[in-house]
């Protein structure tokens, strides 16, 4: 098993512990507000120039139970950070030894993950963490049935669903 | 005057009238009436004192030094370290983040502005610090003294970090005002009510 199936595998429990089925038709607005009902964390919405995003599209917060998030952002960029930021309190201890200055993403970091093997520690948590946001918010079974049995484009998977094409694509 | 400090400070902590204590004192012993208001002061603000050390030399004590110790001690013993973030203040109180910042009528996006001192402390209404510090049980001086050290970022190890350049950690601080105004998560009345007292403020100082 590869670490992708792991991190997959742990998306669709946390999917189905939450309530919404493998290929059922869930907005990703409606996973995220499970998500916050589970966890207690809030969704922050703050401009750009806020001194607590730091030039961060997200960032999340776990001593304040919650994710700051750039509003200037399309909504559905903001589910997808938020999804991502939720699977790091999922997926990574707090005490990972985070260096801040180390945590921009220098380079896009694939959504997939079929290109990280070698990557250091910090990409790899970035990769795990895009891996668990998309399945969660699109997992396999929902994403065959709509492709194959609905025949629908990515673009109208997307905009069903509330995310960005990318993650369709991915 | 060691004798004479003991005893005072015995017939403090015993007595359920202090300030009538220290009146006789005073009455008897006008020449000791500095020594005796401070160490009336302290046992107000600090509570019972301990005893008093025993001088090096008891034929010739060096009073100065004796008292100087005594007092020294008092503040030692109640001396609180200072604050070093709003959280573990509130956590030691089991105050909830939420709770702490309802109370002050500030979101909580707010809250964690002041714990990490984005927010000019002299744009703070003196009113919310002072709420603040009845919420730590700290000193309002306590309080102004951690929110007008310099910006921190949060620790590390509580976040990840998701952007497209590295973060701005020298990020400038907000006056309260624009706090207020940007905060989408902040209920309209708390954020008029504050922007009122601001305003009010600015007035008095202006």
């Amino acid at each position: 098993m590869t670490w992708t199936n792991d991190i997959r595998r742990k998306a669709r429990a946390k999917r189905l512990a939450l309530g919404h089925g493998l290929d059922a038709v869930v907005s990703a607005m409606e996973v995220l507000a499970s998500l916050k009902q589970e966890t207690g964390f809030t969704r922050e919405a703050l401009p750009y120039s806020d001194p607590v995003l730091m030039g961060a599209l997200a960032l999340p917060d776990r001593e304040y139970e919650a994710i700051f998030e750039d509003e200037t952002l399309p909504p559905e960029e903001r589910h997808c950070n938020a999804a991502h930021e939720f699977a790091h309190l999922f997926l990574h201890d707090a005490d990972a030894g985070y260096e801040l200055l180390d945590l921009a993403d220098a380079e896009p970091i694939p959504l997939s993950g079929g290109k990280v093997e070698g990557y250091s520690p910090r990409q790899r948590r970035e990769a795990e963490a895009n891996v668990h946001a998309a399945e969660l918010l699109l997992p396999g079974p929902l994403s065959r049935h709509l492709f194959l049995e609905e025949r629908l484009p990515a673009r109208a998977i997307a905009a069903a669903l509330g995310l960005p094409p990318r993650v369709v694509h991915a | 005057m060691l004798a004479f400090h003991g005893d005072f400070h015995e017939a403090l902590t015993q007595a359920s009238d202090s300030r009538a204590i220290l009146r006789g004192w005073m009455d008897r012993y006008p020449q000791h009436a500095a020594d005796l208001l401070e160490v009336f002061a302290q046992h107000i603000d600090f509570g019972p004192l301990p005893p008093p050390p025993l001088p090096a030399e008891p034929d010739r004590p060096d009073f100065g030094a004796v008292h100087r110790r005594f007092l020294d001690a008092a503040r030692g013993r109640t001396q609180r370290p200072p604050i070093t973030a709003l959280r573990d203040e509130l956590a030691r109180g089991r105050i909830h983040l939420d709770d702490a910042a309802r109370a002050l009528r500030i979101s909580k996006t707010i809250l964690r502005k002041l714990d990490s001192r984005l927010i000019a402390a002299a744009t703070l209404p003196d009113r919310l610090v002072q709420s603040l510090a009845e919420q730590l049980h700290r000193s309002a001086s306590e309080l102004w003294d951690y929110l007008g050290q310099p910006p921190t970022v949060a620790s590390a190890r509580v976040m990840a970090f998701k952007a497209t350049a590295a973060p701005a950690v020298d990020s400038a601080q907000q006056d309260f005002s624009e706090a207020l105004r940007t905060d989408p998560s902040l209920p309209e009345e708390d954020r008029e009510h504050w922007l009122e007292e601001t305003e009010t403020a600015a007035v008095w100082e202006g």
